[in-house]
């Protein structure tokens, strides 16, 4: 018998001045099982709950509904409180009378029946609720944080220094992303590699922390707590337990290819490493361009190795696997092609408009050209240097629609840069708009223009050779004119986009992106480092462009969601999943691709099948650590075998009932 | 009909809508009648934000454009300028805003082909020069492009040269301006 207690809440005025909430509890202490219906100012607040508690205790009450706002916004709350009295936390229910009747309509007497009708459907489904128990699952205390770039370290650092394990894994053969890449960093103009490399080396030096480079993720199974991640290591071809890093390989190795960390403005071995503060600090042989791993002609490299056996030219990817209980994603960015968009800017046909990530090579002391600014045709130092942003982004037909957030900011470093290292240049940026929103980023911008650089807003229309040198047409939108600069060098601030394999990855942990192919965070204000399978984090520019400040916030956020589960021995899952009625199974399998989470299996069992005692049949089987509770799999289900606990097709049902009686 | 409805249908028929463009300038940056225009292609746009039809049925702009498109090519939200032109081109007929340049040379444009059947580049600047009152504009261009073989004495014309003419003429004769254009367009 069950004994429903109702309770209408206010919300201050906000439910009370659109609906009569008096109205309301007096309806529905006539509705078939309700012994008892209230109303209060804030049922959420302290005395609200008490009042809860103490009607349960006076009245015996045995089930709930309270009529508030959306069960997003308090159902927790709610549960919490029934846990100190005797009710399952289970048997609640909430009337959306805020969201979905007084924010919606306008007073009278209308939104009072309609508060009326989602209380009825409410005590209609509530007695049909059963008592549910979370299971507890147990969990790893061990993280694995994908992509080896200023995110990941400090992500690392942080679970690590909380004294977690944690596995760092990178593809290329050095952490350090595209942090170390860059010359100074906007707006305080250190050195992006004095603050990063230490990092790095505490990263490598850290007793919690296994720094696996030149490695992939290349199969993930398992749920929140429990992963089983395999890894493949690629070969390196150099025994990295012996090799003492003292680089005459590198010195002697006769095949040189383009450097991939230096874009292209200079030459690297097939043995090396990545730059020459790389952690770690041992090279790594490029099988690709290898000539003893192609042609099986050279070796050079093992005859001057003065370690013996160090170089094994045999070696071969070794796949493991490995548990986790937490992931965090941190593969970062790329900068877009802009070469195969913009035919108006060249195409790529002229050599002295480059990316400003190859003027970050550039102007980097310890880039090819140690820091002094040479473009790259002639080498010549350039005295007019344009800068164009916003190429690539803000453009929704030939590139990405969004801001990339850091340009405006790196492009009024370039220009102090160019300003400061070569006496009575001139530079021009063409924008649209200068976007500032950053602690001293606005003063940055400022000091830039005192400096000297002329800011022209518009954005350059075409980039074209007049046979001496490069030429920037574009309006002048405030002298509203057309302006043709000639320019020695052109620097293209250019859109992020999501990184070469990140959907591949993000698809292996079942996570989603979003239509520009970052990773989906669970929600953008209240859970932004989560993505929506648990267990599954994110950190920095992965996520959507970003810059440096706020990639390592947000990667200590993801330490932080990481350590707090880690902490945990086991945890609670939530109870309203899927359930699978095994009589019913037929296992036709069709709810299986359905399910967005991978949570169900088609497995093999024997049971007693009319005058067969030990038939063999297929029956889908839901993993409860897997299981969201989104409940695409009971639509699927073609026998209507799978039912989503806590909202069972009959309690639905009920509810449709109740609204029309 | 008031401006701004006026304004309104002129920019559904050209299919390009106010709140696309952002003002960047990528249009007039690289358009090649800019230099010439007292209102640039985003001067339009800026001028439809804004209500002021009568400031775009004024400019010499929609008279000068030549319908390039190279705009809508490297406009980063795809704003058809060009065809907003077009139309208040013919708003701006239909209203009787005349340029004196622009009629004129209309005017030297249609005489030319109905005599030769194609555009003689020499009579056409000639007639158009004396017309207009300009007669030494771009007088210093003549030699280089007469040595470039751009521009000739001689007239080109095509074959049964009549028949252009008489098409001009049936177009000619139906209602000036009033129904005609709306027709031949879409």
């Amino acid at each position: 018998m069950s004994k429903i207690g109702v309770f209408v809440c206010h919300c201050g005025t906000n439910i009370s001045s659109v609906v009569d909430v008096y109205k309301v509890a007096e309806a529905a202490a006539q509705m078939p099982g309700v012994s008892y219906a209230a109303e209060y100012k804030y049922m959420c607040s302290e005395p609200g709950q008490q009042m809860i508690l103490d009607a349960i205790k006076e009245h015996g009450l045995n089930r709930i509904v309270i009529a508030a706002c959306s069960p997003r916004m308090h159902e927790t709350t709610f549960r919490k409180m029934l846990k100190k009295s005797k009710i399952n936390e289970y048997l609640l229910e909430i009337a959306n009378i805020r969201e979905q009747d007084a924010w919606v309509h306008p007073p009278g007497e209308e939104a009072t029946e309609k508060a009326i009708d989602l209380v009825r459907m409410a005590v209609a489904k509530v007695a049909k609720n059963e008592p549910l128990k979370s299971s507890l699952i147990p969990i790893t205390k061990k993280a694995l944080v994908v992509g080896g770039g200023i995110a990941g370290i400090q992500a690392a650092l942080d679970i690590a220094d909380a004294g977690h394990e944690v596995v760092l894994l990178e593809r290329e053969p050095s952490i350090g992303g595209r942090m170390v890449m860059l010359d100074k960093t906007f707006p305080t103009l250190d050195c992006s590699a004095c603050i990063s490399t230490p990092k790095m080396v505490d990263v490598s030096a850290h007793p919690n922390i296994k720094l696996l480079t030149y490695a992939e993720v290349a199969a993930v199974k398992g749920y929140i707590g429990n992963f089983t991640v395999t890894i493949r290591q690629k070969a390196k071809y150099v025994n990295q337990d012996i090799c003492t890093g003292c680089g005459i390989c590198e010195d002697k190795c006769p095949k040189k290819v383009t450097s991939e960390f230096n874009k292209g403005l200079s030459d690297r071995p097939a043995i090396y490493k990545l730059f020459p503060q790389a952690v770690p600090a041992k090279p790594v042989i490029d099988r690709e361009t290898c000539l003893m791993l192609q042609n099986g002609k050279c070796g050079i490299c093992a005859k001057v190795c003065p370690v013996e056996g160090c170089i094994d030219y045999e070696a071969k990817d070794v796949e493991y696997d490995e548990d986790f209980g937490a992931v965090i994603l941190a593969t970062g960015y790329k900068l877009v092609d802009w070469g195969g968009m913009y035919d108006e800017y060249g195409a790529g046909r002229y050599p002295d408009v480059i990316d400003g990530l190859t003027f970050e090579r550039l102007v980097n002391a310890s880039g090819p050209t140690e820091g002094h600014i040479q473009r790259p045709s002639d080498g010549k130092e350039p005295k007019t240097v344009v800068i164009v942003k916003c190429v690539g982004s803000r453009d929704p037909k030939k590139g990405k629609p969004y801001c990339s957030r850091a340009c405006c900011m790196y492009a009024a470093k370039h220009a102090h840069q160019i300003l400061d290292k070569i006496h009575g240049a001139r530079v021009f940026i063409f924008y649209i708009d200068v976007r500032t929103p950053g602690k001293n980023y606005e003063e940055f911008y400022d000091q830039t223009r005192k400096d000297g650089a002329v800011y022209v807003r518009g954005r350059v229309s075409r980039i074209y050779s007049d046979g001496e040198g490069l030429v920037c047409q574009g309006e002048d939108t405030l002298l509203n004119k057309q302006v043709r600069v000639k320019a020695d060098l052109v620097v293209l601030e250019t859109a992020m986009e999501p990184n070469e394999g990140a959907g591949e990855l993000t698809g292996l942990f079942g996570a989603s992106r979003d239509v520009n192919g970052w990773i989906q965070e669970a929600h953008p204000k209240l859970r932004p480092v989560e993505t929506q399978v648990g267990g599954v984090f994110l950190a920095g520019a992965c996520q959507g462009p970003k810059d440096i400040p706020d990639t390592v916030a947000q990667a200590s956020a993801a330490a932080a969601k990481v350590i707090g589960l880690l902490n945990q021995d086991e945890m609670e899952t939530s109870p309203m999943i899927a359930a699978i009625d095994e009589s019913k199974c037929s296992g036709c399998g069709a709810c299986e691709p359905i399910c967005p989470y991978r949570a169900i299996t088609l497995e093999t069992i024997r049971s007693r099948e009319g005058r067969f005692t030990n038939a063999e049949r297929v029956i889908a089987k839901v993993n409860a650590g897997l299981c969201q509770g989104c409940g695409a799999c009971t639509v699927a289900c073609r026998t209507g075998a799978i039912d989503l606990l806590g909202f069972r097709n009959a309690q639905i049902l009920t509810e449709v009932d109740a609204l029309w009686q | 009909m008031t401006d701004q409805e006026t304004l309104q249908e002129l920019m559904d028929k050209a299919d390009v809508r106010q709140y696309d463009c952002y003002q960047c300038g990528k249009c007039s940056g690289g358009c090649p009648m800019a230099d010439a225009m007292d209102l640039k292609p985003r001067g339009v746009m800026r001028c439809a934000q804004v209500g002021s039809l009568n400031r775009i049925l004024n400019s010499n702009t929609i008279w000068l454009c030549t319908g390039c498109y190279a705009c809508v090519d490297r406009c980063p939200h795809d704003v058809n300028v060009p065809a907003l032109i077009e139309e208040a081109r013919y708003e701006a007929a239909r209203r009787g805003i005349w340029r004196r340049d622009s009629e004129v040379l209309n005017k030297v444009f249609v005489a030319n082909l109905k005599m030769f059947g194609r555009n003689h580049e020499m009579v056409l600047a000639g007639l158009y020069n004396v017309l207009a009152l300009k007669p030494a504009q771009d007088a210093q261009s003549v030699p280089h492009m007469m040595s470039k073989k751009l521009i000739g004495i001689r007239p080109h014309s095509i074959k049964e040269n009549g028949e252009l003419a008489k098409l001009i003429e049936r177009a000619e004769s139906w209602d000036k301006l009033a129904s005609a254009p709306q027709e031949v367009k879409k």
